[in-house]
């Protein structure tokens, strides 16, 4: 089974809340600057509860937030 | 550079400067080879752990320390689930380097070795595979898990 790359719009969402910064979203998804900073590099595929909470920070469904990269050169 | 890169940094140094200055103290004078001596081995090794242990949190205590006072930055003060994921697959890289490590200290006695050529390989295991464990946490909060 391929391994699936999880790609984000974190970057883009928090521009569109008020130039949020990612010291902010980490306290309100309740992680470290260091976690916020790998997840937007593509760098650490968080959690589904994470996942769901950023979402939640930003007042998203999900997809919006997540999306899967390359889905059909991993196929 | 973030405040876990510099503190596994901190992790590396303290594990090399640790356990070089414990052995070169521990293994002055003595015959390391022709060693028979199974209370001496195995309180070195415990030594070792409990050492190794106590030079680690005095280097993290002076660590945080300076790193407050020159950056301004404070001590992350809950570890999250990357930093949990993080610890756990190097500790799973430790275990791997110390279980060969390990069979490979065994095999040396159906070889006839000297019984001080498995003290030692269980040492040396444990100092690699510390190692391997500091530097696969450095790795994985520069790289990251993907």
């Amino acid at each position: 089974m391929s391994k699936l790359r999880i790609g984000n719009n974190i970057r883009k969402l928090r521009f569109e809340h008020h130039e949020m910064t990612q010291e902010q979203l980490a306290e309100k998804a309740e992680v470290s600057r260091q976690t916020i900073v790998a997840i937007e590099k593509g760098n650490y595929a968080p959690s589904l509860e994470l996942a769901f909470r950023i979402a939640l920070v930003f007042n998203v469904p999900l997809e919006a937030a997540f999306f899967v990269e390359n889905e059909n050169q991993n196929n | 550079m973030s405040y876990q890169e510099k503190q596994a940094i901190v992790a590396i140094i303290s594990h090399i400067v640790g356990s070089i200055t414990y052995f070169y103290y521990r293994f002055q004078g003595i015959d390391l080879i022709g060693s028979l001596d199974f209370q001496f081995w195995a309180s070195t090794i415990l030594f070792y752990i409990l050492v190794l242990v106590v030079f680690r949190i005095i280097i993290y205590i002076i660590f945080s320390i300076l790193n407050t006072i020159i950056t301004r930055e404070n001590e992350p003060g809950f570890t999250d689930e990357m930093d949990k994921l993080i610890d756990m697959r190097a500790t799973l890289n430790f275990y791997h380097v110390f279980i060969v490590g390990f069979f490979l200290s065994l095999g040396t006695q159906a070889f006839n070795w000297p019984p001080s050529a498995m003290f030692i390989g269980f040492m040396l295991s444990m100092v690699i595979g510390g190692m391997v464990a500091e530097f696969s946490t450095f790795n994985f909060y520069r790289k990251g898990l993907v």
